[in-house]
């Protein structure tokens, strides 16, 4: 059981904010690729590094609350 | 430049996560028996060894490039991000510090409640929690090797950085419980935490198609920005917290 919970713990971290919110990034990205066309290549890494940086702020945030 | 930074990446997260496994081994030995744990130990890095020997290859030949550099800045993301949020809340003073040599003490309560057999009989308890702990900070030594070799420029970065890493620690661990006291592993787990989502922001934008200004330099500016991002946070909740 405790090495489940672990192994639980090394795939998904301590907290699903930071799988799901990664999820969301990676299909912010996808669709920002779709709507931006040949733009995408320049500004497309610009908008992933921000909605990460998004992902790492609201997780940071949210655990810090809960303890 | 990127491959010194790989190098980096690669060494300090194999390091660190040397020091806890090795906290580990240690604590099972002096507790119980050098030769069950070193049994419970040596099961898992063969275990480790065959995982890794599947895993690269595997992935090499099966997979597109670009699906595959999606799939490695994915995994550098996953565990560069967790690294980054516990230790943006350890340096607020949110959370308790890093420390291999609590993980020392707390193995060794853990295996103060199971008996030791006599002289002769195996024991399983013991080798059973050197295992345990081996393997799964052996799992996030492979994943993270794997993906950084992973790379068009070849695996000898990671590899390289791996490799000086596993000397340096394992030299080490003849005089391990006093260094372990002194080293800022929170602060060495804040920069691999930063490095990982550096190169899984690079790795999944390249994958998705991306041409970054200045080609591979271009780490160099998304760690400035990861960086800032933990630490201003960090600084914020400190303050939060003192006022």
């Amino acid at each position: 059981m405790t090495l489940l919970r672990t192994l639980k713990k090394l795939l998904v971290g301590e907290t699903w904010l930071l799988p799901v919110g990664l999820l969301i990034a990676i299909a912010i990205a996808l669709g920002a690729r779709h709507a931006l066309h040949q733009h995408w290549q320049h500004i497309g890494g610009f908008i992933l590094l921000a909605a990460v940086g998004v992902v790492l702020l609201v997780t940071v945030a949210r655990t810090s609350r809960r303890r | 430049m990127t491959f010194v930074l790989i190098v980096l990446g690669a060494g300090v997260a194999v390091s660190v996560e040397l020091l806890e496994a090795l906290a580990i081994v240690f604590a099972v030995a002096v507790t119980r028996r050098w030769s069950d744990a070193l049994l419970g130990a040596l099961a898992a890095v063969v275990a480790c060894a065959l995982l890794a020997v599947a895993l690269g290859p595997v992935l090499l030949g099966s997979v597109p490039l670009d699906t595959l550099r999606v799939i490695i800045g994915l995994l550098l993301l996953l565990f560069g991000l967790e690294w980054l949020r516990k230790a943006t809340l350890r340096l607020a003073g949110r959370r308790a510090r890093s420390s291999s040599l609590a993980e020392f003490v707390e193995t060794q309560e853990e295996l103060n409640e199971a008996p030791l057999p006599p002289a002769g009989e195996p024991d399983w308890a013991g080798r059973l929690v050197a295992f345990k702990g081996v393997l799964l900070e052996g799992i996030e030594i492979v994943v993270i090797v794997t993906a950084l070799a992973e790379r068009p420029s070849g695996p000898a970065p990671a590899l390289l950085g791996a490799a000086l890493a596993a000397v340096v620690v394992l030299s080490a661990g003849a005089w391990l419980r006093k260094p372990l006291e002194r080293l800022p592993e929170t602060e060495l787990k804040w920069g691999v935490g930063v490095l990982l989502t550096s190169f899984g922001v690079f790795f999944v934008a390249e994958g998705l198609g991306v041409h970054w200004p200045g080609g591979d330099a271009a780490v160099l500016y998304l760690v400035a920005v990861m960086a800032a991002i933990s630490q201003a946070q960090s600084h914020w909740l400190a303050r939060a917290a003192r006022a």
